[in-house]
């Protein structure tokens, strides 16, 4: 039995070794970038300061981390309200209706994301499609300004987002047995009461994973922010990649990327405290 | 009392329930009865209001249900697969019903006590559903019920889950519980033994109909179609013509056997008296058996089972039915043996015999014997042909 267990970890080396290779040690790079010196023509030597942390906590720095957060959680909310409905939805509809979501919510990975990115610009810009077609129909006189700004940027991020928030409450909800529902039905419960009291719960464990994967992703994007969020959106991930790519600061960047590693890391561990997925999963698991 | 009035259900184009009447009555231990497939478990669906009834009403104590929610109806289930909360303990599983409809919490922990005694779980309160066993969960299913105090409880086959020996002994309780609590329970199944076990009365479905409604005696030993002969315990049936009738009973021509002479009967629920010294209202004791009229010289099939007919070397002296035959097979089955006996004109009958039985007249009978096989006139039942 033991030598069994032991067996499996076998497995468990190439994983191991990849994310060795692929994610701690370029971590440590990073730190290390982090902490070196930057001297006034732009070399990088490995003296060890923390000017660069100081730097990442001047308030220009922290009023775009603290926006950054905001539009995460906004973000998560909003494909939250989107993706509960169409998870229920799915779960309880017939096995067919099921897989056509599931394949249209997968179709989209088909495509690049750069592609979809700018097929979405075609369909928000001033000209573009939903532009014209109300023009056209005469609901409004002059183009809506539907991208370079937040509600842009939102739309991006929703439309990113929503698959991985759909597909893990669908996931946690398809297991759960219809008689569930009926049961609370018969015992004289409404069903509202029927939704908080039994379906609610089911969900958690799904509602943990979706929150976490919209969530975080989002908070480093800075693919979104640049192509639909215009000039006024930055997001903490633009700043870090205009460090590395146009200022050539890596050492800042380094500690940028740092800082927000550990905000990551602050919330979920406060996240997880609040809600165990583990525990839920032991509820679920029945 | 439970009223099923010209109750019909169909998906499309297949109607699952024709127009069903029923009547159940308080205090009932009723039971719907028939193969998968036959309407029973959308009957019981559609009274507790998880199916909307396409056709006819559903009256609860002269009130119209038909098309009242499920949360609205003074009814409770207990599902086939018990339907357990996953996130609730034994405690809050049974209590559900109670905190829905805000009733005070010491008279909720008061009731859920009780019925936690009432079915046995005493020390499981804080369990959770997936570390109790079936048959416990099946338990906290029926005490989840109960304790709403329901005008009427469905259950959905809820033995079928469980161990056969599990099931029997659940059986018992069930039957013993039933009468304490007093409750009209509707009983699906496919289990005919559960059905004559429990019941006071067996509506016998078949593709959305009920062939016939009544108490388990009259549904073993008077079956008025042929399905309802078939599909509860094991029967021989011959095809034949009514010869003579009078007072006394009929006389059937059967093309195989010659002449079967049947005497009439009278049973009613009263020949239980013999168990009950004292003569016990039994619920549901009120509603008539429905009868078979016979008509001379009209088809019918003779039926009659396997163990009321007696294997024998030789044609016994007296004998009011009989027919030679031999052995072609012999199955030994702890309590009884089946034999498959060839009649001289090649049909094939199954005749059971106790063990017990041929072991005290220490007759045994082996594959290929030629051997007489005798019944009284009391034996055999005669159905109409539709």
């Amino acid at each position: 039995m033991s030598g069994k267990i032991k067996e499996q970890y076998v497995l468990l080396v190439p994983p191991a070794f990849w994310l060795l290779v692929f994610f701690i040690v370029p971590l440590f790079i990073v730190i290390g970038y982090s902490l070196s010196h930057t001297g006034a023509d732009g070399t990088i030597s490995l003296k060890m300061t923390f000017e660069h942390y100081l730097l990442s906590f001047r308030g220009m720095y922290v009023v775009i981390f603290l926006k950054s957060l905001m539009y995460a959680v906004i973000t998560t909310l909003l494909t939250l309200t989107i993706a509960f409905p169409m998870a229920y939805y799915m779960a309880f509809t017939s096995q067919r209706m099921k897989m056509i979501i599931m394949f249209l919510i997968i179709l989209p990975f088909w495509t690049n994301f750069l592609i979809r990115m700018y097929s979405i610009m075609t369909l928000l810009g001033e000209s573009g499609l939903i532009n014209s077609a109300l023009l056209s129909i005469g609901i409004i006189d002059e183009p809506l300004r539907l991208m370079n700004n937040s509600l842009g940027m939102y739309i991006g991020f929703i439309y990113w987002n929503l698959p991985f928030m759909v597909l893990p409450i669908f996931s946690s909800l398809d297991r759960m047995d219809v008689s569930l529902l009926e049961a609370s039905l018969d015992l004289g419960a409404s069903r509202r009461q029927t939704f908080w009291k039994i379906t609610f719960p089911y969900s958690v464990a799904g509602l943990v994973a979706g929150i976490v994967f919209t969530f975080i992703p989002t908070l480093g994007n800075f693919v979104i922010p640049e192509f639909l969020g215009g000039s006024d959106n930055l997001m903490i991930g633009n700043v870090i990649t205009a460090q590395y790519l146009q200022v050539r600061n890596w050492p800042f960047g380094s500690a940028l990327s740092t800082v927000l590693m550990l905000v990551v890391m602050i919330f979920i561990s406060l996240y997880i405290r609040f809600f165990d997925p583990t525990k839920s999963k032991s509820m679920v698991s029945f | 009392m439970l009223e099923l009035k010209n109750l019909s259900k169909s998906y499309g184009q297949v109607k699952a329930v024709r127009e069903v009447d029923l009547k159940i009555g308080k205090g009932e231990f009723f039971c719907l009865l028939g193969p998968s497939g036959c309407g029973k478990t959308t009957i019981l669906r559609m009274i507790a209001g998880f199916e909307k009834v396409t056709g006819g009403h559903i009256l609860l104590d002269g009130a119209d249900i038909t098309h009242d929610p499920p949360n609205r109806r003074d009814v409770n289930t207990v599902f086939q697969n018990y339907a357990l909360f996953p996130n609730f303990n034994v405690t809050d599983n049974i209590g559900y019903g109670l905190k829905i409809k805000k009733i005070a919490a010491k008279e909720q922990a008061n009731r859920v006590a009780e019925v936690i005694r009432l079915v046995g779980l005493e020390g499981f309160e804080k369990r959770m559903p997936g570390n109790l066993s079936g048959g416990q969960q099946q338990r906290v299913a029926l005490a989840r019920a109960l304790i709403n105090r329901p005008r009427v409880l469905l259950l959905d086959e809820p033995l079928s889950a469980l161990d056969k020996k599990i099931a029997e002994q659940t059986r018992n309780e069930l039957s013993e519980l039933q009468k304490k609590v007093g409750i009209t329970f509707i009983f699906v199944t496919h289990n005919q033994t559960e059905a004559l076990a429990m019941a006071d009365r067996i509506a016998v479905m078949k593709d959305g109909v009920i062939e016939q409604c009544d108490h388990p005696k009259e549904i073993y030993e008077r079956p008025l179609t042929h399905f309802v002969a078939d599909f509860i315990g094991s029967m021989n049936f011959f095809e034949g013509t009514v010869a003579v009738i009078d007072h006394q009973g009929y006389n059937i021509t059967i093309p195989e056997l010659g002449q079967v002479i049947i005497s009439q009967k009278e049973m009613s629920p009263e020949t239980d008296n013999q168990k009950h010294p004292e003569p016990v209202s039994k619920p549901g004791a009120a509603f008539e058996s429905q009868k078979n009229t016979i008509i001379s010289k009209s088809p019918v099939l003779f039926c009659i089972r396997p163990e009321r007919m007696k294997i024998g070397l030789m044609a016994p002296a007296t004998y009011e039915n009989g027919f030679s035959g031999t052995i072609r097979q012999k199955y030994y089955l702890g309590e009884i043996t089946k034999f498959t006996v060839e009649l001289s004109n090649k049909k094939l009958i199954a005749v059971i015999a106790q063990n017990y039985l041929l072991q005290l007249s220490n007759e045994f009978y082996d594959i290929g014997e030629q051997i007489w096989v005798t019944w009284s006139k009391t034996s055999g039942e005669v159905i109409n042909v539709r």
